[in-house]
């Protein structure tokens, strides 16, 4: 896994998705990254990103049932594969490692 | 609830990927809900968002969406051809091997024929020209010839309004032309200042009607080149040289080079109104020293202008035994051969000849493409039935066929143009023509087109038939159908392949044994070592001093002037002669010789009755010799000393010499006289001793620069005239030798591809047939009785329909070779060993291996 480096945005995304877990299709993932980090996301950032991830795997996804708000359209429901919990895994101990590398009195002092 | 803006939407449904379009335009919709419902500028943003989403990862692929669906079949097919092509490797080489070489012959014919028909055909206005013959009757027969009197061009300028331009000229002849004593030999013509307007030669410089004035000359630019070493040359002066005469003309124009697209290119023209003052001693009606070219605007009235034409000759010259006629300019070239009076074709026999035969060599190797992959449709059996049975029409799977042909026939065809550019100068030196692909782009264009033609021809078979394929059997059985239904529709094919090469053998072992034959045949007179030159220039006035030099040259046998020439150009006839006991339309046209006394002994002919000529007595200019056809001709008995009336005179009948071949075998032996008339010679001939021609021509070189420094030696030797003169046939020998061991060659492939398909389909039978004791020949011979079967049916088809084309070929011949059993038993023999090398090389290998190793995979 080793090889697979996620973006910073890819990253965001698949974390949001694990987030909401059962809930995570595209309109409420834009809300809740917009509401928790406090940055503006546009449908297509977010959407090539999402297709990107399935495609390397990372993200699974099917079809809900349809309701009668949005048009009657149905919703794309995002999921956490295996392979994603563990680069989403390995990314984290990758920064974790990182921070714990860093002498203590940089960061202090850069704060 | 508020509607999102339309068109935005309808650009987003446009643009994204199907599988998307129906969650993202419901997030799309539901943050737009949202908005408005926070009231900010909603439907700005609802286009920004869509505007944002127009990017590579969800916009839809081009395949994939319904109307481009082909796409992925076309990707399926090629996939597919590709795939097979790899697996059968040698099928796949030798269709490939078979259509390249075959492309590549039709390819060079193709241009090779246009050239043909393109010559001299490039004039703006020639359909409308044309050329004034006259036909001769006398009791030898009818002959055509293109010459006529040149005092009827003026006449038919005013008498004959229907025709509205005419020119006069002569043939083109070899002169000298000279400065400052440095001589040339050229090509060249005499014409009037007409012949320039009705024919397309520009001049680059200079003036046409020059040559109204007897002094001028037009020369071409690669000729004002290699004689001054430059292109401005226009009023400078050179000496134009023939027999004894010498001229200084004027160059007053500079033409254009004449291209091989003219079937007599010349190199200079000089003024008719000079020839006609200067060079023609007798200006009468009976002479036919021009050459007329009349163009009519209204070719309806062709008959009227022949009539008139002939009206206003019998006018002149009252003489039923003459006639006039006009053909096309153009068709001098591929139609110029009469027979009896009728135009007959010519050259364009050839022209034809190589179509068929180009035609047949790509048949041949489109049979091997229908061949092979029908028998190697069986392969294909589970493929066709799997597709079938998930729906796959007719049409998809002919298409998949047709896909496999093209892609096939586009390789070749790429490789065959490579072929033909790499491979052009060789075949132009084959050819003696000066072809090339790069001015002409539209070929290559035309030769694109061979790409759907092959591909369809090829492929159309396979196609339909293995589309129609049922379901159930291509899915059951490992073997396709019964096996005889399908190898009869390919012995078939076989069948016709060998045929067609076995035509084509037996086509050139006819024409190079007719060829062998002209060439080594007795032609009544000794043409080895036989060499002649002009007589020019000091050659008159100091003749009798140089002739005696050359006759002391060791390695001279004998030197004679002469006017012996095989060219038919240089042959002088005529058909003024009178006898006692001459009937009303007895007249004879008689090729005439002038020469010294030796001038029959020389060629090596043989006297029937009397002597030829002697020095020593003076009145041997009254005095004749005939050959055996003239005498029986005349119908005169005992004609030694007897006497016949000659335009110049009485003439005693001295001797009478054995028939010899005037020209070529085209022609039926003819009369002939010989005159005592040194004067009048225009060759020296000398006849060199064997095995010392090297030697003796250089010392005749340097004799000759002594003597005649301001001209050019360049002696001829008669058997080279005379293979000369079989040159376009000998180059047509060649190109069918290769032409028909490549159809062998392509046949051979297509055998040897079908052997490989049986042998490996029967490679169990083989095994168990030699488990269970059967011999190995008798093996290999079951295995080559129908590939046998087909080439001696192809045998029996063959002979007899080659056998009538070869006779056929043969009447163009007055003396020809007879048709022999051997030559067909030749063919046939060589077809069938080469079918049972092709064949018998892969069955003794199958019929030789290990029964294990065929019996045990299962």
């Amino acid at each position: 896994m080793g090889k697979h480096q996620l973006g910073e945005f890819e990253e965001v995304v698949m974390l949001t998705v694990a987030i909401l877990t059962d809930e995570a299709y595209g309109f409420a993932i834009i809300e809740e990254m917009e509401k928790r980090l406090n940055r503006k996301v546009s449908i297509g950032a977010l959407q090539t990103v999402l297709r990107r991830l399935e495609k390397k795997g990372y993200l699974s996804s099917e079809m809900g049932e349809a309701t009668a708000v949005r048009g009657g359209k149905r919703k794309r429901f995002f999921h956490l594969t295996s392979a994603g919990k563990n680069v989403l895994q390995e990314t984290k101990e990758q920064r974790l490692g990182l921070w714990n590398a860093v002498p203590e009195f940089v960061v202090k002092f850069s704060y | 609830m508020k509607q999102p803006p339309k068109y935005p939407l309808h650009f987003f449904r446009w643009f994204c990927h199907p599988d998307y379009v129906e969650d993202i335009e419901g997030d799309l919709l539901e943050r737009f809900e949202k908005r408005t419902n926070e009231n900010r500028s909603a439907r700005w943003l609802f286009a920004l968002d869509v505007l944002r989403l127009f990017r590579p990862g969800i916009i839809q692929n081009f395949e994939g969406t319904k109307k481009l669906n082909y796409y992925g079949m076309f990707k399926h097919n090629l996939l597919i051809s590709l795939r097979g092509f790899k697996r059968h490797k040698a099928v796949f080489g030798i269709n490939l091997i078979g259509l390249i070489t075959s492309l590549t012959c039709v390819l060079f014919s193709v241009l090779w024929i246009n050239d043909e028909l393109q010559k001299d055909r490039f004039h703006a206005e020639s359909d409308k020209l044309f050329q004034v013959h006259s036909k001769f009757t006398n009791v030898s027969g009818i002959t055509v010839s293109r010459g006529v009197t040149g005092l009827i061009e003026p006449e038919i300028e005013t008498q004959i309004p229907q025709a509205v331009a005419s020119a006069v000229s002569t043939d083109v002849h070899e002169y000298t032309l000279s400065i400052n004593k440095k001589g040339f030999r050229v090509k060249g013509r005499f014409a009037d200042f007409d012949y320039l307007k009705l024919l397309d030669y520009p001049l680059l410089s200079g003036d046409a009607t020059a040559l109204n004035e007897p002094t001028n000359i037009l020369i071409t630019k690669s000729l004002a080149m290699k004689m001054f070493g430059k292109e401005d040359v226009v009023g400078e002066t050179l000496d134009w040289h023939f027999w004894s005469r010498e001229n200084t003309f004027q160059i007053a124009g500079i033409l254009e080079d004449v291209t091989s697209a003219t079937s007599e290119p010349f190199e200079f023209i000089l003024p008719w109104t000079f020839y006609h003052d200067e060079l023609i001693n007798y200006k009468g009606w009976g002479n036919f020293y021009g050459r007329v070219l009349v163009k009519l605007d209204d070719l309806s009235q062709k008959s009227l202008v022949e009539e008139k034409l002939n009206e206003i000759f019998q006018a002149n010259q009252s003489n039923e035994n003459v006639e006039l006629f006009l053909t096309g300019y153009s068709d001098r070239y591929l139609y110029g051969k009469y027979e009896n009076g009728e135009q007959v074709g010519g050259r364009i026999e050839y022209v034809k000849l190589t179509s068929i035969v180009a035609a047949f060599i790509l048949l041949i190797a489109c049979i091997n493409f229908v061949n092979l992959s029908t028998a190697f449709a069986s392969l294909k059996a589970k493929e066709i039935g799997v597709k079938k049975s998930f729906g796959a029409s007719k049409r998809n799977l002919a298409f998949q066929f047709f896909f496999e042909s093209l892609l096939l026939s586009f390789l070749a065809t790429l490789a065959a143009i490579l072929f033909v550019v790499a491979l052009m100068e060789p075949f132009n030196q084959l050819t003696g023509k000066q072809l090339s692909l790069l001015p002409q782009p539209m070929m290559i264009v035309y030769f694109l087109l061979f790409i759907p033609i092959i591909g369809i021809i090829a492929g159309l078979y396979p196609a339909i038939h293995l589309s129609r394929l049922k379901v159930i059997t291509a899915l059951k059985s490992k073997v396709l159908g019964s096996q005889n239904h399908k190898a009869w529709g390919r012995q078939t094919l076989v069948l016709i392949q060998f045929s067609l090469s076995i035509l084509l053998i037996v086509g050139t072992l006819i024409v190079s044994k007719q060829m062998d034959y002209a060439l080594n045949k007795n032609l009544g007179y000794d043409r080895d070592n036989l060499l002649y030159f002009l007589r020019e220039g000091q050659l008159f006035e100091n003749g009798q001093a140089f002739i005696s030099e050359l006759e002391s040259i060791p390695g001279v046998q004998q030197v004679s002037e002469t006017g012996f020439s095989v060219s038919p150009n240089m042959q002088n006839r005529t058909g003024g002669l009178d006898w006692v006991g001459k009937g009303e339309d007895q007249q004879v046209n008689v090729w005439e010789n002038n020469g010294d006394a030796h001038s029959v002994d020389i060629l090596g002919l043989e006297l029937v009755a009397g002597r030829t000529f002697q020095e020593v007595l003076n009145n041997e200019k009254e005095s004749v010799i005939f050959n055996e056809t003239a005498i029986r001709m005349m119908g005169i008995e005992n004609p030694i000393g007897k006497t016949v009336e000659h335009y110049t005179g009485k003439k005693e009948i001295i001797g009478i010499v054995k028939d010899f071949t005037t020209e070529s075998l085209h022609n039926p032996m003819e009369p002939a006289m010989f005159f005592y008339r040194p004067e009048r010679a225009h060759y020296i001939m000398v006849k060199m001793e064997n095995g010392k021609e090297f030697e003796t021509i250089e010392k005749l070189e340097t004799l000759y620069k002594e003597f005649n420094p301001s001209y050019p030696f360049e002696p001829k030797f008669v058997d080279q005239d005379y293979q000369a003169m079989y040159d376009s046939e000998m180059r047509m020998a060649n190109l069918s030798h290769i032409f028909s061991g490549l159809a062998i060659l392509i046949s051979c492939l297509g055998l040897f591809g079908l052997t490989i398909f049986q042998v490996q389909r029967k490679v169990k039978e083989i095994g168990i047939k030699k488990v269970l004791g059967c011999d190995r020949w008798k093996l290999a011979l079951s295995m080559t009785y129908n590939f046998t079967k087909a080439v001696f049916l192809a045998i029996i088809i063959t002979i007899p329909i080659s056998y009538l084309f070869g006779l056929r070929w043969l009447e163009n011949y007055a003396e020809s070779v007879q048709l022999s059993m051997s030559t067909f038993a030749i063919a046939a023999g060589v077809a069938l060993l080469i079918a049972w090398i092709t064949v018998g090389s892969q069955t003794i290998k199958a019929a030789n291996a290990n029964p294990v190793d065929s019996l045990k995979d299962e």
